[in-house]
């Protein structure tokens, strides 16, 4: 398992080199001057000369890439921002936190409600409850959450005055957020736990263990959950590295300090190592988002251990998985 | 049966969220502001709302108070060591923490004495100021000529602005504790005004040698001599200033112990912030919201004329087309300054009638050939000869910026047979667009505080992203432009004139409108008070209270 984990954390450092290269590409030819965008249209050709040099804009290309990817990989430097002036990565860790608070929130709130209304919805299926359950994750999931959070801010921290309208000095303040951002997430749940689910519920083994006469309950959470459970942990973990990436709409109408605002703000001010900072950061997260999420597979579905680690299971360990999946 | 039940359920989903839209104040049920412009000019909300305004049987309270005054600012300063000023909130930070040499009154178009008391021009390139003797900053030392000097040598070492570069600093001469001879590369005569913004903050030397004259150290913790001093900056959240105690000017101690600066990047966010309480002050909001605001009893919006102009400018070298002088008039006689204006601002600016400047410029000069007269324009086009394809122009808007009056020239252009396309792109592509001098005819966005800086993008001696003025009598322009730089006082606003009639006769560049931005605060407050830039600072705001 560890060489397993070795071999995919060095597989991050070519996908890294790739996501850099791509990004320093793509912003060095895309329309638009850092230094014209600092100093306004306004400015004499000789101040954005002199502002060419300041930012090292008057170096080649390929040299600013590559002493950019040297400086990652051996000091671990993203630069230093055209408009803080600050290392990169020091504003970085000060807008990541609110990103991942929000985003593991959120992440929870729709494990917590999503998953169990999405087993429920499969078990009462094509009943009343199935119905609203279904529309309200239709709904959830069709509404833009910037509207849905303008209009939860209207009434409850407007119009009712029950939690403030930004800022995240008192508790209250992550309510509305977290609402939004959750329910994004527990529709997700909902949807992807119910047709997993259905699709379990008709397998031999699931009518096997009824058939031995084992308690519902434990067929539910032991041979039907479990065995749905690999797209919902794919479906959480990529909703988890979204939400780690920064949630610009919501960051916005909330005014959260969050990494999604500073990358916007990066790319519209063309602040290119704020910009080639945050989306490395968040490929970096999300790749290590990614792996953990393989890593849940092994534990969800013990067959997977065999491919990941290349071993065969011992007699106890089949002999386990043949009791959990009801056959034995 | 079961299609019903799901209808019936999605019916209720829907009328459930129409309560919970419905539930929003019953005032605010909004107006376009453009279909009920007679009356509504920005002039006229600036009387009704001055920042200034006290309401009959109230009047500001007196003395201090350990209360907060919670702001909404549209961005995070950028950096708040003076010279890298380049947003709002840096620079209503800054006007906290910061005293500068002459302070501007924008209700009087005139800078007035702060830590100078006097300033006299020994010639055109040397200016004699005398100090206050009794200025402390924060660290309590005293201020004298040399802190002054060190100041202004640092807006010359970092600045990010041209201005700064017109200080000849070798013979910048400290007399005494009390006088400095400032010398100017070339003649300035608008250099009080400019001393007024805060990219010429006075700051302490000593604190500036002690951190290294490291620029980013010290504007995380600046020393200035200011009403606030830094208590603590939340990047990307909010920042506090706490009121400096030992600030020397005892007469106008700040009201308010802290003021609390939250950065809230979105207009309706800020907006809503100010509607629920949780912020006083809302600044730089958009002009679609005024209608709304305005209809609360307790909100204040002040609609203010910016000293930022929507200019019309062509770019003749790159279209040679509009090098011919009537073409140009064609054009310019072919808009409707007013429903430009409309357009661009929702009804709340007024039309200008300038080549260069705004109503809101004490330097604003009226000139008669810009009134629309569509017969002639059409007359003019015609008698060019110039085909449909040489008399077709790009020009480039702002993506997520006001467009309106884009289609507006558009559709008054196309009526003398001039067609224009419209791409729009973000700002730093139509920057750069601009840069590479692409644009045919194009709205900017001009910063006219220093009415002089504006004249540059006519002198073809300077290179700047606009082109400039080529043509007939371009010597006579050069001429005039130099006499505008060197006249001080009375004489420059006829200087200015005579620049800015030449460029009217000549059909160079027109301006549309000042720039304008609804600001809006709780009603029981006063004391917004707007500088050279027509930005709001609120150093002295203070809460209305009942007359005695």
């Amino acid at each position: 398992m560890a060489r397993y984990i070795i071999k995919r954390i060095l597989w991050i450092l070519p996908i890294l080199i790739g996501v850099i290269t791509i990004v320093f590409f793509i912003s060095a030819l895309a329309p638009g001057d850092p230094a014209a965008s600092l100093l306004g249209s306004t400015a004499t050709q000789e101040e954005i000369d002199a502002m060419h040099h300041t930012l090292g804009l008057d170096q080649p290309l390929i040299k600013r890439w590559f002493d950019y990817i040297v400086a990652v990989f051996t000091r671990f430097d993203f630069g230093t921002s055209y408009v803080t002036r600050q290392p990169v990565l020091n504003d970085i860790l000060v807008y990541f936190p609110v990103t991942v608070k929000l985003a593991l929130a959120a992440t929870l709130m729709g494990v917590v409600f999503g998953i169990p209304l999405g087993v429920l919805s499969a078990l009462k299926q094509y009943t009343w409850i199935d119905s609203v359950i279904l529309v309200m994750s239709v709904l959830f999931i069709s509404l833009p959450n910037f509207w849905l959070a303008m209009m939860l801010l209207k009434v409850f921290a407007v119009n009712l005055s029950w939690v403030p309208s930004f800022g995240l000095d008192r508790p209250a303040g992550w309510i509305l957020p977290i609402l939004c951002a959750g329910l994004q997430s527990m529709t997700q749940n909902i949807r992807i736990t119910r047709s997993s689910m259905l699709e379990v519920m008709r397998q031999d083994y699931i009518r096997t263990a009824r058939a031995k006469g084992q308690k519902e309950g434990k067929i539910v959470t032991k041979h039907m959950l479990r065995n749905a459970m690999i797209p919902v942990a794919t479906s959480i973990g990529s909703g988890l590295g979204n939400q780690l990436g920064g949630n610009m709409a919501l960051e916005s109408v909330f005014a959260l300090p969050g990494l999604g605002n500073y990358i916007v703000k990066a790319i519209t001010a063309i602040n290119t190592p704020a910009m080639l900072g945050g989306i490395l950061f968040v490929a970096i997260v999300f790749t290590l988002v990614n792996l953990c999420v393989d890593l849940s597979y092994v534990a969800i579905d013990p067959r997977l251990k065999t491919r990941v680690t290349g071993k065969k299971l011992s007699k106890k360990e089949m002999k386990k998985m043949l009791a959990e999946q009801g056959a034995v | 049966m079961r299609v019903k039940k799901v209808t019936a359920l999605l019916l209720a989903g829907a009328m459930c969220l129409s309560l919970l839209a419905g539930c929003g104040n019953s005032n605010t049920e909004t107006q376009t502001p453009a279909q009920d412009t007679a009356g509504e000019t920005g002039t006229e909300e600036k009387q009704e709302n001055a920042a200034t305004a006290v309401p009959e049987g109230k009047v500001p309270a007196t003395g201090t108070s350990d209360e907060t005054l919670k702001v909404a600012c549209d961005g995070e300063p950028t950096s708040i060591f003076p010279n890298y000023v380049t947003n709002k909130t840096s620079n209503r930070v800054d006007s906290c923490l910061f005293d500068t040499l002459v302070r501007w009154n924008d209700e009087e178009k005139k800078a007035y004495p702060s830590l100078a008391t006097e300033w006299n021009f020994i010639d055109d390139t040397h200016v004699e100021f005398t100090l206050r003797d009794d200025v402390y900053f924060s660290n309590g030392e005293l201020m004298t000529a040399n802190d002054v000097k060190a100041s202004l040598q640092a807006s010359f070492d970092y600045t990010l602005n041209h201005y700064s570069l017109m200080f000849d600093m070798e013979n910048t001469e400290v007399v005494d504790d009390t006088h400095i001879i400032v010398a100017l590369s070339r003649p300035y005569g608008n250099l009080p005004e400019i001393l007024g913004c805060t990219y010429y903050a006075i700051f302490s030397e000593k604190a500036f040698e002690e951190v290294g004259k490291d620029e980013t150290v010290f504007a995380m913790n600046p020393v200035g001599s200011g009403p606030y001093v830094l208590d603590s900056w939340q990047t990307g959240e909010k920042m506090t200033l706490v009121r400096n105690e030992n600030y020397w000017d005892k007469e106008n101690l700040p009201y308010y112990k802290y003021i609390e600066f939250s950065f809230i990047q979105d207009p309706v966010a800020r907006a809503t912030a100010l509607q629920s309480g949780d912020v006083q002050v809302a600044f730089n909001l958009s002009t679609n919201q005024v209608e709304e605001l305005k209809s609360h009893d307790n909100i204040t919006v002040n609609v203010y004329e910016q000293n930022v102009t929507l200019p019309i400018w062509f770019t003749p070298k790159a279209y040679p087309v509009l090098a011919d002088e009537n073409v140009r008039k064609a054009i310019l006689l072919s808009l409707d300054k007013e429903l430009l204006a409309q357009a661009a601002y929702a009804g709340f600016a007024e039309p200008s009638y300038s080549s260069v400047t705004g109503p809101a410029s004490p330097y604003y000069y009226e000139c008669e050939d810009y009134k629309q007269d569509v017969e002639t324009a059409k007359q003019l086009i015609a008698d060019s000869g110039y085909s449909a394809e040489e008399l077709t122009f790009t020009t480039y808007a702002v993506n997520g910026g006001a467009s309106a009056h884009y289609e507006v020239m558009k559709a008054q252009l196309a009526a003398i047979g001039v067609t224009l396309n419209i791409e729009t792109v973000d700002l730093v592509v139509m920057l750069q667009h601009s840069w590479n001098g692409e644009i045919a005819i194009g709205f900017g966005e001009n910063d006219t505080w220093d009415v002089g800086r504006m004249l540059e993008f006519a002198d073809s001696r300077i290179e700047t992203s606009w082109n400039a003025y080529i043509g007939e009598g371009e010597e006579e322009l050069h001429a005039l432009i130099d006499a505008a730089w060197a006249a001080s006082d009375e004489e420059r606003y006829d200087a200015y004139a005579k620049v800015q009639d030449f460029l009217a006769d000549h059909y160079a560049c027109s301006t549309v409108c000042d720039v304008v931005i609804p600001d809006a605060w709780s009603a029981d407050l006063t004391g917004v008070v707007y500088d050279a830039h027509c930005w709001p600072n609120i150093y002295n705001v203070r809460p209305l209270v009942a007359a005695e």
